[in-house]
């Protein structure tokens, strides 16, 4: 298991398999809301939940209406378990700021520095404490990397 | 975060349940990005109006149901339909009536039934300087280069919050430093005739924008007549493949008269050199199949401006759309009612032209046409009409009306042969 240092922003705790893209993410435009799902067939996640999920991408492009996308996978509890970025958009802020004032849920949001984030691979099991302010890091076993299907990572016996 | 008395009484709720919800989100969002206080903004520009899904709409009429109002002068973004025609623009009627709650949700808190997404062209036009709290992505961007007025992108709901405190926490693009150019942006073997083609801005935007990141790009090398609406369709292009909310374009935006102005007197940290190979591969990720099959050309992405509204009405004068494709140009209800009055309304639809007011393709729902191709002169609609699983071709305004009458179309030689 490897600690990372992580910048808190939104506190909170969360768990899940890595979800990774090199990519930049909209939610609005990106991410179906009523699935949950990367709906956006020229996007490297397309096809992938997020529920559950650490996703762990650099940093938020485009609409200013990611916020109500994020809110309404976390009013239907439909969201990741936690963001990982590089750089935190006050965009992507939002989103959980109003969940918790409305439906007293909320999701943890971590930066973490170029060399930790590149440390994460999808598959990876991560605990994400946004309060200490750390991502621990369970690397997948190093003959299932690039076995494809991130989506197994959510199933149970994938995790610790 | 140092607030004044009377920012605190509306924190405490001595002004309403919806102040202290909005103040608790403007002061947490200064609390997480370091404002060490707010600042009063004259108007705002909220986007969380468009319906999306029933979180958004649940947040609206709770505020709504509490008698929160907005305390500034608020306009409103796009709405998911064209609110008197939407069952010709086969809108499903379950869709509308959820729109049209979260309509009135936003009219019962005060705001003007503006629904643009191009809010700098009519309306609550801000000047030089001035404080605002807008949301829409490339009104943001427009707002801060264009016209040299202060706003972050304001998220959904932030930008509600703004509205009903008349307050922005004192942060990012709101302050003299976060303002400066950070990365300068060179072209290299473009073509003059390039510099100066619409064709042009949409491309270098989408370029420029997934480039910079969330870094304050200083572009040198456009001629200085650069026209309005080629800035605003770099803005939308660079605010879609990344978070431009900022770009100085030297000798034409108006904090940029020279390089050192736009870069405060500071150096730039890195110097980003675009060439044609870039722009190419930039226009290629937006453009993808031949052009056949097209069934939707797609204009004003942003709300197209009375100016170009004008000009395509000059075009296509006496002519008629092909039968094959849907033609159809979105604009805000204020440029459409200026067409009506003038009588180019007229001429625009007996041509065949479709005029979509209030909303745009890629925020109502087009699903009832089965449309599969789309051509358009907006990097940002061919970004997002391309995420929604639509093959999309990329042209200027010029090609888009030339294909949708029937001409040939003739860009392409302007990047190739260079």
């Amino acid at each position: 298991v490897e600690r990372l240092i992580a910048h808190p922003v939104i506190p909170g705790r969360g768990e899940g398999a890595a979800l990774v893209s090199d990519e930049p993410l909209s939610f609005w435009g990106d991410v179906d809301p009523a699935t949950g799902r990367v709906t956006n067939p020229r996007h490297p996640l397309h096809g992938e939940r997020l529920e559950g999920r650490v996703l762990v991408y650099p940093q938020g492009r485009g609409s200013c209406t990611t916020s109500g996308i994020l809110l309404e996978l976390i009013r239907t509890g439909r969201a990741p378990a936690a963001i990982v970025n590089l750089t935190v958009e006050p965009v992507l802020a939002v989103g959980p700021l109003v969940g918790e004032a409305l439906y007293g849920r909320t999701l943890p949001l971590v930066t973490l520095s170029p060399e930790a984030f590149a440390r994460i691979r999808t598959g990876d099991w991560l605990v994400v404490d946004a309060i200490g302010g750390e991502v621990l890091c369970r690397q997948l076993p190093a003959d299932t990397l690039g076995s494809g299907d991130g989506e197994n990572a959510t199933k149970p016996g994938a995790g610790p | 975060v140092n607030l004044t008395a009377e920012e605190r009484a509306w924190l405490d709720g001595g002004a309403g349940e919806g102040m202290r919800l909005s103040m608790a989100l403007v002061v947490r969002m200064g609390e997480l990005f370091g404002a060490d206080r707010l600042l009063p903004v004259t108007q705002a520009h909220i986007d969380a109006c468009l319906y999306t899904n029933d979180a958004g709409l649940e947040f609206a009429e709770r505020l709504a149901a509490l008698g929160t109002r907005v305390r500034v002068p608020t306009t409103l973004n796009v709405t998911a339909r064209d609110i008197r025609r939407w069952q010709a623009f086969r809108v499903p009627p379950d869709f509308a009536e959820k729109s049209r709650r979260l309509e009135a949700a936003y009219l019962a808190l005060g705001c003007l039934p503006t629904w643009t997404c191009a809010p700098y062209e009519q309306g609550l036009v801000p000047r030089f300087g001035e404080h605002v709290a807008w949301g829409e992505s490339n009104a943001v961007a427009y707002a801060n280069t264009v016209i040299g007025a202060r706003t972050n992108r304001y998220a959904d709901f932030l930008d509600v919050a703004c509205a009903v405190a008349g307050r922005a926490p004192a942060f990012g693009l709101h302050l003299d430093g976060p303002r400066r150019g950070q990365v300068l942006v060179v072209l290299d073997d473009v073509p003059p005739a390039l510099r100066e083609h619409p064709g042009l801005f949409p491309v270098l935007g989408y370029h420029v924008g997934a480039l910079a990141g969330e870094r304050v790009p200083v572009i040198e090398g456009l001629p200085p007549a650069v026209r309005a609406t080629d800035l605003k369709a770099f803005c939308a292009a660079g605010a879609s493949s990344g978070v431009l909310a900022l770009a100085h374009v030297v000798g034409v935006t108006p904090e940029a008269p020279t390089r050192d102005a736009a870069f405060g007197g500071t150096s730039p940290r890195e110097t980003l050199v675009v060439t044609m190979a870039d722009l190419r591969a930039a226009r290629e990720r937006l453009s993808f199949g031949p052009l056949d099959g097209i069934d939707l050309v797609k204009v004003g992405c942003p709300h197209l401006s009375l100016a170009d509204a004008l000009e395509l009405a000059e075009r296509v004068k006496g002519r008629r759309v092909r039968n094959d494709l849907q033609f159809w140009v979105s604009t805000s209800r204020a440029v459409a009612h200026h067409l009506a009055d003038s009588g180019h309304l007229v001429v625009l639809e007996a041509s065949g032209v479709r005029i979509l007011t209030d909303t745009c393709a890629m925020t109502t729902r087009i699903d009832g046409w089965g449309f599969t191709h789309m051509l358009t002169n907006s990097a940002k609609q061919a970004h997002y009409a391309a995420a929604g699983g639509l093959e999309v071709t990329l042209a200027s305004l010029e090609d888009c009306v030339a294909h949708a009458l029937g001409d040939v179309a003739l860009e392409d030689g302007l990047w190739w042969s260079a």
